[in-house]
């Protein structure tokens, strides 16, 4: 998937709380109909709302069978998803959310 | 109100419910129930009682809870066994623990010394089997429970603890506000984690896809298994405390099949640090019945919307607890349901004005106008509901009242109780308390007869009072009867002659003998009693039950008892009647006591004297009697042909024919009090708004069929001498 030109790349602010949701949500609106790389390298803090927006995000890339993938998670950003019982969203071969 | 004074409020409502669970339970046994949940149900309701005061450093009532607390677990664990005295001996103390509870809501006292004697009397109980094992009692009873460990499987859950490991199952879903507030989901997952080890399982079955996705919106849900060996529910809410308003959120332990109900969240919290222990407890006896499964959530499917996962939500919730209640301030349901009052009368003018513009039945204006009526109606049956309670909280009384009249008479009583789930509206339930309690006082003192005589008459040595309380006919009958001697006819009548009230020739049937005991001033008891008043109480009673738009009938055998029977409306808020015109005035004839309406025929009217008159409807003559004319509108009958008959029913069964001169049809009122907006007219029960705007005038049917006395020669009738004349002896339905 990276080596694809057609990728979006998105990469997550450091905080993705109420006041990031929405514009990552208009983001990823906009990044509609291509593969994605979502890169969460920087991030320091994800919250609930952030949590649900990424889990929303794979659900539709998986609905438009689309890849969707979460490249080079930051420590916390590992630690948050297992404190949240959603580790299986960085999951390589990542299955779609609601099967 | 303080939130500490709020949850006081609660704990003292928790109160009353646990302690009617208590004499529920102890009245079970004391009829042989052996299930051993019975004696969990009475220990539990005193050992939260304990608990709450504790909380509330109540320590009268701590004490006393504890002692009889002791006595209950020894007999819960099989220690002592529960025989007929001992029982006995926890009623009674189950009054003590009341009155404790009482006088620590209501700032009063007990009775030192009889708090003492039963206190003395539950420890010698519990110490009953002789053993030299008594617990370690500090005096005090804060702070230490005997909890007797049971075995039960947590296994699934815990995933193998250790022995003293405890699981709470943490059930969390944010609701939107609680990140607006800036506050954090993931924090408070992360506070979990400091009580102890968790298990996390993500539950986004509510999510939408992006398009629908409000990023602002709370979709996702948290099933949290949270494993420690000093775990606390306390500790578990306490992390949730600051965002309590905005998530729902489900602590329930490992093991324990029950929720708790948001009431009793409240006073498990004040307990602090006890919470553990009951917990337990439950947990244990709940395992016993039903080994119950961890919560499920259900599967995540993708096309779930939000609601119908938190109609799953609900529904998990449903299956688990007990139906959810809320406390609701009266005022705020009294408020609903006068509304409702007015849109009732608002829609019947609504109606009047499209009926007066001429519109055909079948317009798209009345037929919406039909919808909203059904619409009114439902809602103000829905309303209704709201305030209709089980006769229970009156009944539940009674029981203790007995025990304690039995105990100063001397007689030996049992009282038996049905119907006790009838349901009627609350202010009905409030204003029957005091009569009822009054016809109990009079049926054990004046009714059972001593236990030697009962022997001596071939009866059994214990006499039965029973209260019976069920629907008939949209009314609620409640009935008080008793085994005892029945009325003494002959002294009746004798008494009421000796004061005047009676002539001393007048021909009484055994009904209006028995009728007399009702009037004003008389009494047969030939002491004034403690136990039944003055001799006032029978009229006060009848007087409280007419006011209530009620009536009482008494029919008693000689040698085999009496029975009262009240008659009482569901509810003083609406009616259905039929609307009427006489002598020009618009009224309303109650439509429950309305058997037929017909055009009398001038072969089936007869005079009979110069005043009354009479019809034969099917075999048999009932009086006819003329509204306009009983009511004063009009001195003169006009032919009986020209008008309408309402045959009639009374209470008592009496029937008459209601002249009237037309029918206007059949609808609901509101009934709006006489007495407290005017004053009491006779042979009227309330009144109504209809839908021109007028008031109408509701009848009594009762009173209307009292033939009025025509001169004074009229008057020497035993059957008048006993039926209320004056204005204020005759009967009003009120409401608000």
């Amino acid at each position: 998937m990276a080596e694809n030109e057609d990728v979006t790349t998105v990469v997550l602010p450091s905080v993705l709380d109420l006041k990031a949701v929405g514009p990552l949500h208009q983001t990823f609106l906009s990044a509609r109909g291509t593969p994605i790389d979502v890169n969460a390298a920087d991030v320091t803090r994800l919250g609930g709302l952030g949590l649900q927006l990424l889990l929303s995000a794979r659900a539709t890339w998986a609905n438009d069978g689309l890849p969707f993938r979460v490249s080079a998670p930051s420590e916390d950003f590992n630690a948050a998803l297992a404190l949240f019982g959603a580790q299986d969203l960085t999951a390589a071969d990542a299955k779609e959310l609601h099967s | 109100m303080d939130p500490l004074a709020a949850i006081k409020v609660t704990f003292f409502q928790e109160c009353e419910e646990q302690l009617a669970e208590l004499e529920t339970g102890l009245l079970s046994m004391e009829g042989g129930d052996q299930d051993p949940e019975i004696v969990n149900a009475v220990f539990r309701a005193v050992h939260s009682i304990k608990g709450g005061a504790g909380a509330f450093s109540l320590e009268d009532l701590v004490r006393f809870s504890h002692v009889f607390e002791t006595a209950l677990d020894r007999i819960r664990s099989g220690a002592i066994e529960a025989d007929q005295d001992a029982i006995k001996l926890l009623l009674r103390s189950a009054d003590v623990l009341a009155d404790h509870v009482r006088a620590a809501r209501d700032g009063g006292t007990v009775d030192v010394g009889r708090s003492q004697a039963m206190a003395e009397a539950l420890a010698a109980l519990a110490e009953g089997d002789g053993s030299a094992e008594t617990e370690e009692d500090t005096g005090d009873g804060f702070g230490e429970f005997e909890f007797k460990p049971v075995a039960f499987d947590m296994g699934e859950i815990t995933a193998e603890p250790a022995p003293t490991s405890t699981t709470f199952n943490v059930r969390f879903y944010p609701q939107a506000a609680l990140y607006q507030k800036a506050n954090e989901s993931a924090l408070l997952l992360r506070e979990l984690t400091r009580l102890g080890d968790i298990e996390v399982e993500l539950d986004a079955s509510g999510l939408p896809m992006l398009a629908e996705l409000n990023p602002e919106d709370a979709y996702l849900g948290w099933t949290i298994a949270v494993t420690g060996e000093t775990v606390t529910e306390a500790a578990v809410r306490e992390v949730f405390e600051w965002v309590d308003g905005d998530c729902y959120l489900d602590i329930v332990q490992a093991g324990a099949a029950a929720a708790l109900t948001p009431a009793s969240e409240m006073s498990v919290d004040a307990m602090g640090g006890e919470v553990d222990v009951l917990a337990l407890i439950r947990a244990a006896q709940e395992a016993e019945i039903s080994p119950s499964p961890a919560v499920a959530i259900s599967a995540p499917e993708p096309a779930k919307a939000k609601e119908q996962a938190l109609d799953a939500k609900a529904q998990a919730t449903a299956r688990e607890a007990s139906p959810q209640t809320i406390r609701v301030d009266l005022e705020r349901v009294d408020r609903l349901i006068d509304l409702v009052g007015e849109l009732v009368i608002n829609q019947a003018m609504l109606a009047q004005r499209v009926a007066e513009c001429g519109l055909q039945r079948a317009s798209s204006v009345a037929v919406g106008l039909d919808d909203l009526e059904h619409l009114t109606r439902e809602i103000q049956d829905s309303v209704m509901a709201i305030r209709a309670q089980p006769v229970k909280s009156v009944f539940q009384r009674f029981p203790r009242l007995v025990r304690e009249i039995a105990a100063m008479t001397g007689k030996e009583v049992r009282l038996i109780m049905d119907g006790e789930n009838t349901e009627v509206d609350k202010t009905v339930i409030e204003r029957l308390s005091d009569p009822l309690t009054h016809m109990i006082r009079n049926a054990i003192d004046h009714g059972l007869e001593a236990p030697e005589d009962r022997v001596a008459a071939g009866k059994p040595r214990e006499g039965v009072v029973r209260l019976a309380a069920l629907h008939r006919s949209g009314r609620i009958v409640i009935e008080i009867s008793d085994d005892g001697r029945g009325i003494n006819r002959s002294r009746v009548k004798q008494i009421a002659v000796d004061k005047g009230l009676i002539a001393p020739d007048a021909n009484l049937s055994d009904e209006e003998i028995d009728n007399l005991i009702f009037m004003a001033g008389f009494s047969t008891a030939a002491t004034v009693s403690d136990i039944s008043g003055r001799g006032v109480g029978m009229d006060v009673v009848r007087r409280s039950i007419q006011s209530l738009g009620g009536r009482i009938n008494i029919s008693s055998r000689p040698g085999q008892g009496s029975t009262f029977t009240l008659s009482l409306p569901l509810t003083l808020a609406v009616l259905d009647g039929m609307v009427v015109t006489v002598a020009g005035q618009t009224l309303v004839a109650p439509l429950t006591a309305i058997i037929e309406s017909l055009q009398p025929k001038a072969a089936d009217v007869r005079s009979l004297g110069p005043n009354a008159q009479v019809i034969a409807i099917r075999d048999s003559h009932v009086p006819l009697i003329d509204i306009g004319r009983s009511l004063g509108y009009r001195t003169v009958t006009p032919p009986p042909t020209e008008g309408v008959a309402l045959l009639v029913e009374g209470e008592g069964g009496a029937r008459a024919a209601l002249m009237v001169d037309a029918i206007q049809g059949q609808r609901q009122v509101v009934i709006k009090s006489l007495e407290a907006n005017y004053r009491p007219v006779p042979g009227i029960a309330a009144a109504t708004i209809l839908g021109d705007g007028r008031v109408a005038l509701i009848l009594d049917i009762d009173a209307v069929m009292v033939p009025k006395p025509h001169g004074a020669a009229a008057t020497t009738s035993g059957a008048d001498a006993v039926r209320p004349t004056a204005a204020s002896d005759l009967p009003l339905a009120m409401a608000g």
